[in-house]
């Protein structure tokens, strides 16, 4: 057989394709660090490990150490030696204490939170998963995440029109004779109460409660429903005892997301709870803030750093176990539980059995089954049976139902927002007419696109959100590399960044960086730049660097868990294909390995860019005086009480991304879905 | 246990089964056998309460049961994938429908432990295990223990060894039905593979197109089928098509083509078209074959080795073709094709199928 040229090409050395200079300089590592398998490991996870251990952990020490600061006569603060006053007052419980008391509302409305957020979750998600027609599903999903891709300030805002007697949302309801409807509502949407701070967190993180159900809920194979009716149980408890039982690990992975974001909340109550319903956040908040606070915004800053911790050590131990197939996890965390709940609320008469101890006791001799002394047929109680002719006839209308209002809840007060960025007269709850004033502005009103703020804002999140993710994706290549391919000492120890990095509230995430910026530029930079005879301390302006810096620290972790999918779903013969083919083992990585996980990485830079545009509260914490992002110009409009349709259409342009966001993810194929697959 | 007129039609388009009729006697091994998609899981279903028929009855000891949910069946199912519960223990699993039945704690382990004794599995050892931590026949048992332990009188087991290996497939085989034969439990067996179904049934219900094609003992399955589709599916079969001719004194003439075959004339009629279904094994050859009743002129046209036997297919010189085994009682001997051969048969060994 005649070779054919490009044939003939190809294995002429010198015809190489041209390298890029990174190309180059990869392949030298490559063959500096053949045979030495460490080396290379090192360098591969050197640069990832470091950013999170510096950006991401080291801060949390930094908080524990400036609970013990103080200030001086002439107002410096100074560290050693510790005064541990700060800490006492953090844990007293007299009567004149700030901080437990907050402490405690804070966690109670967290717990209830995450209560409603699992009831209403688990609705949703069931009916997604189990009742819908498969057609419907990926639809229906997809209406739940895209709230998710709008900023929280935005859908916060976006509830307002409920809220306001003179809104036309009520005085619609009242013309139509909904009188009591719009009484009800306005009852129920208060600012300034506890129910509408519930009810706002609810809203905001609810698909970190309905995601991983969804996945696990869709998981459960309905042939397990079947015997379990098969073996005689009802419908109601074949739910109870196989499907329950079978997503408590997706419960308890929603529960925490939910409730670590609730406690670290600041902003939710902030909008909508006023001065009555403050958080532990708006106190760490308003402490840090001001000259003088920034101990006591320490101190009280632990506790959620430590609860945090607390809870996903909890559940990587849980997760492990799960892992191994270690079969008492169940019964001996939630059996107990749900035993002891049971009690309490007085439901139920003794727990049942999970397992049968079968230690001990002679070994039985003959069996003694004998087909004619069989059960008698079960027969069920009325009330029993009642409840399965409800689930089976009107069970899915029901939840169907439930779902639906839910999905108008997200939706309908998004597009009131953009309706009224179009508003002719200045309000943001009755419509006058269509214009583009606000956007475009007219001579006694400032547009949109006139404000100057309005513009850069937009400009810098562009700039942000753009080198946050590059940045964030470049680490988590090189982390999911490490992780997919070796087995390695700190493996543990980076997936426990990676969870650290993903839950930690992100007030903490703000308060801890600001708080290590601070210290370097005292104690590091300052002293050291004096001593190289600079004329003034050299110092880390908190700006453009401090934020993305921030924003890269928690989109790490959501790029390396998109690219671990990328690498584990790559089939790895491929690359032994075009080893044996002659390419050596950097060119096998840029040619063959990268094309195929670009889907991936692409996700991964979309979703970093689309977390970063939409951030606020780590932004707060770092943006200095100089930098004003799209949320923080919505955010410091609406908390000056300058709501204007100008807001509506500040609001309206976030939309829009996201929207852009979903097209081009969707066009991508189920790669957004997949992150949330556990 | 009774079936009587059950229909299926799913979707109001796939007719999945149609006017399905039987009786089955307490206490038997009752097996349902067709093709893949033939019907049965649907059939098994709809007794088990899984599936609602679209039209017919079913009757478990005499009492319709046909309108009630499946947790008010005395009957047990044993699911192709097992359907084990993944979140309990192998005791967990076995107790399920126990508890469901409220079942006291302490009779509720000692029936757990009788029914992992009935499967052979040390309950000592197996009790606590997850699952995911048993080997696929060590599954195999737990779900025919979970079955068990509830004391139906109607067992349905829905191919559950098709995952299985052939030699355990076999060993279960074995078993499963000592133990139906001990507990005097009605059993009701789907699968779609016809030994395993020889085997093991004491009645076979074979199903096409969701219709019962012939219901019957093993042997009258094999040697008396009833359709041409029965004849095809259980074992092989060479398959004429013809008319009868002429009956006398007992015996009657087939006329296939140009030729005329002796048949077994007891149930034909002159003029009737009628098939005859001759099982290779009953097909004589060479010298053997000169004896029998038919005998034709033919040309090997292949030979196949099948371990026991050889399989010839000779081309007869009158036009069709007929498969024959031979039997291979000298290591080496063969017969090479083209090899010119006399093939005959009796006609007590041919069966007439009128459909
Ligand atoms: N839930 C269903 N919806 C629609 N068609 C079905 C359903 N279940 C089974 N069928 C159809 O009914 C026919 C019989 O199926 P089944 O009873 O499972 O066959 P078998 O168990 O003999 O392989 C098949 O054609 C199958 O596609
Ligand atoms: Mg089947």
């Amino acid at each position: 057989m005649a070779t054919r040229p490009a044939d003939q090409a190809r294995q002429t050395p010198t015809q190489k394709p041209k390298e890029t200079a990174l190309v180059s300089l990869g392949k030298r590592i490559a063959r500096a660090t053949r045979g030495a398998g460490q080396l290379r490991l090192f360098l591969i996870l050197i640069s990832p490990t470091f950013w999170l251990l510096l950006f991401l952990v080291v801060p949390l020490f930094f908080v524990a150490l400036y609970g013990f600061a103080w200030y001086d006569e002439s107002y410096i603060l100074q560290i050693w030696p510790f005064d541990p006053s700060n800490y006492q007052d953090a844990i007293s419980i007299a009567p004149d204490a700030i901080v437990i008391p907050l402490l405690l509302r804070t966690f109670g409305m967290a717990a209830l939170t995450t209560i409603v957020s699992l009831a209403l979750g688990y609705v949703m998600a069931y009916y997604i998963a189990r009742v819908a027609k498969e057609k419907w599903r990926g639809l229906l999903m997809g209406l739940v995440v895209i709230p998710f891709w709008v900023s929280f300030v935005v859908r916060i805002y976006a509830v307002f029109p409920f809220t306001a007697e003179e809104s036309f949302v009520h005085t619609g309801l009242n013309s139509w004779g909904l009188g009591v409807l719009s009484d009800l509502i306005l009852g129920f949407f208060e600012l300034g109460t506890g129910q509408m701070v519930v009810f706002t967190l609810m809203y905001v993180w609810l698909p970190f409660m309905i995601l991983p159900l969804f996945a696990s809920l869709s998981k459960v194979d309905p042939i397990l429903l079947e015997a379990a009716y098969d073996l005689g149980a009802s419908r109601w408890r074949a739910f109870l005892h196989v499907t329950l039982p079978l997503t408590y690990p997706a419960m308890i992975v929603g529960s925490i997301l939910v409730f670590i974001t609730s406690v670290g909340a600041f902003i939710e109550p902030d909008m909508v709870g006023g001065g009555a319903w403050q958080f532990i956040g708006n106190y760490v908040q308003t402490q840090f803030s001001f000259t003088g606070g920034l101990p006591q915004a320490s101190a009280s800053a632990l506790f959620i750093i430590v609860v945090t911790v607390l809870l996903i050590s909890a559940y990587r131990k849980y997760a492990e176990l799960e892992e191994e197939g270690e079969t008492e996890v169940r019964s001996r965390v939630i059996g107990p539980l749900l035993a002891f709940l049971k009690k309490r609320l007085g439901i139920g008469k003794a727990s049942e059995p999970s397992a049968i101890a079968t230690d001990g006791g002679e070994p039985v001799a003959a069996p003694a089954l004998r087909a004619s002394h069989h059960e008698t047929p079960i027969k069920k109680a009325a009330w029993e049976r009642a409840l399965d002719v409800v689930a089976e006839r009107a069970g899915k209308y029901l939840l169907g139902a439930a779902t639906a209002i839910m999905l108008l809840m997200f939706f309908v007060p998004l597009i009131i927002v953009a309706v009224f960025s179009f508003n002719s007269i200045d309000s943001v709850v009755t419509f006058g007419g269509f214009s583009l004033d606000w956007w475009l502005g007219r001579p006694d009103r400032d547009g949109l696109f006139e404000d100057e703020v309005a513009l850069s804002s937009i400009f810098y999140s562009f700039v942000i959100a753009g080198l946050s993710s590059l940045l964030a994706v470049l680490f988590g290549m090189l982390a999911a590399f490490a992780i997919t391919r070796y087995t390695f000492r700190i493996r543990g120890l980076l997936r426990t960044l990676m969870y650290l990095g993903l839950v930690i509230p992100s007030l903490v995430m703000g308060v801890s960086l600001a708080i290590l910026i601070r210290f370097l530029n005292f104690y590091m930079l300052g002293p050291l730049s004096l001593g190289y005879g600079f004329p003034t301390p050299i110092q880390w302006e908190f700006g453009l660097a401090s934020v993305v810096v921030g924003h890269t620290t928690f989109n790490i972790p959501l790029a390396t868990l998109v690219l671990i999918i990328s690498f584990r779903e790559f089939d790895r013969t491929l690359e032994e294909a075009a080893m044996n083919l002659g390419a050596d083992e950097m060119t096998t990585f840029f040619r063959v390995t990268l094309p195929n996980i670009m889907p991936g990485i692409i996700s991964a830079i979309l979703l970093g860019f689309t977390f970063s545009f939409d951030e606020l509260p780590v932004t707060l914490f770092l943006a200095g005086g100089g930098v004003v992002t799209m949320p923080m110009f919505i955010y410091g409009l609406i908390s000056k009480k300058i709501i204007t349709p100008r807001v509506n259409a500040a609001s309206t342009i976030v939309l829009l991304l996201s929207l852009v966001f979903i097209a081009v993810m969707t066009r991508m194929g189920r790669r957004g879905g997949q992150l949330f697959r556990i | 246990m009774e079936i009587k007129g059950l229909t299926k039609i799913f979707d109001n388009t796939v007719n999945a089964v149609n006017d399905v009729s039987f009786g089955i006697e307490r206490g038997s091994f009752f097996t349902l056998l067709g093709p893949s998609g033939s019907g049965k899981s649907t059939i098994l279903r709809m007794i088990g309460g899984l599936e609602k028929p679209t039209k017919g009855k079913v009757f478990i000891g005499g009492r319709e049961v046909t309108a009630l949910p499946p947790y008010e069946r005395d009957t047990s199912m044993v699911f192709q994938s097992l359907a084990l519960f993944p979140h309990l223990t192998v005791a967990g699993n076995i107790a399920f429908g126990l508890r469901m039945r409220k079942v006291p704690k302490e009779a509720i382990q000692k029936r757990v432990d009788e029914a992992l004794d009935l499967v052979e599995l040390p309950h000592r050892k197996y009790g606590r295990r997850k699952i995911t931590q048993l080997s696929g026949g060590e599954r195999q048992r737990v779900a025919l223990a979970r079955a068990l332990v509830t004391e139906p009188r109607v067992l349905l087991l829905d191919e559950p060894f098709g995952a299985l290996d052939l030699k355990l497939r076999k060993q279960m085989q074995v078993e499963t039905k000592k133990l139906q034969a001990r507990l005097g439990i009605t059993f009701i067996f789907v699968t779609h593979d016809q030994e395993e179904a020889l085997t093991m049934s004491n009645v076979i219900g074979v199903i096409n197109k969701g219709r019962v094609e012939q219901m019957g003992n093993s042997k009258e399955i094999y040697e008396r089928p009833a359709t041409r589709f029965v004849a095809g599916f259980i074992g092989e079969a060479n398959i004429l098509k013809g008319t009868i001719d002429r009956v006398e004194d007992g015996s009657a003439f087939m006329k296939t083509g140009e030729v005329a075959v002796r048949v077994v004339g007891e149930t034909v009629v002159a003029g009737e078209e009628i098939f005859l279904s001759i099982r290779p094994e009953k097909v004589r050859i060479g010298t053997d074959a000169g004896a029998c009743e038919n005998v034709f002129e033919g040309t090997v046209l292949d030979e196949v080795y099948i371990g026991l036997a050889s399989r010839l297919t000779v081309q007869l010189d009158v036009g069709p073709k007929l498969v024959a085994n031979l039997q291979i009682s000298d290591i080496g001997h063969t017969v090479p094709v083209g090899t010119r051969i006399q093939v005959g048969w009796n006609s007590t060994n041919a069966v007439v199928i009128k459909t």
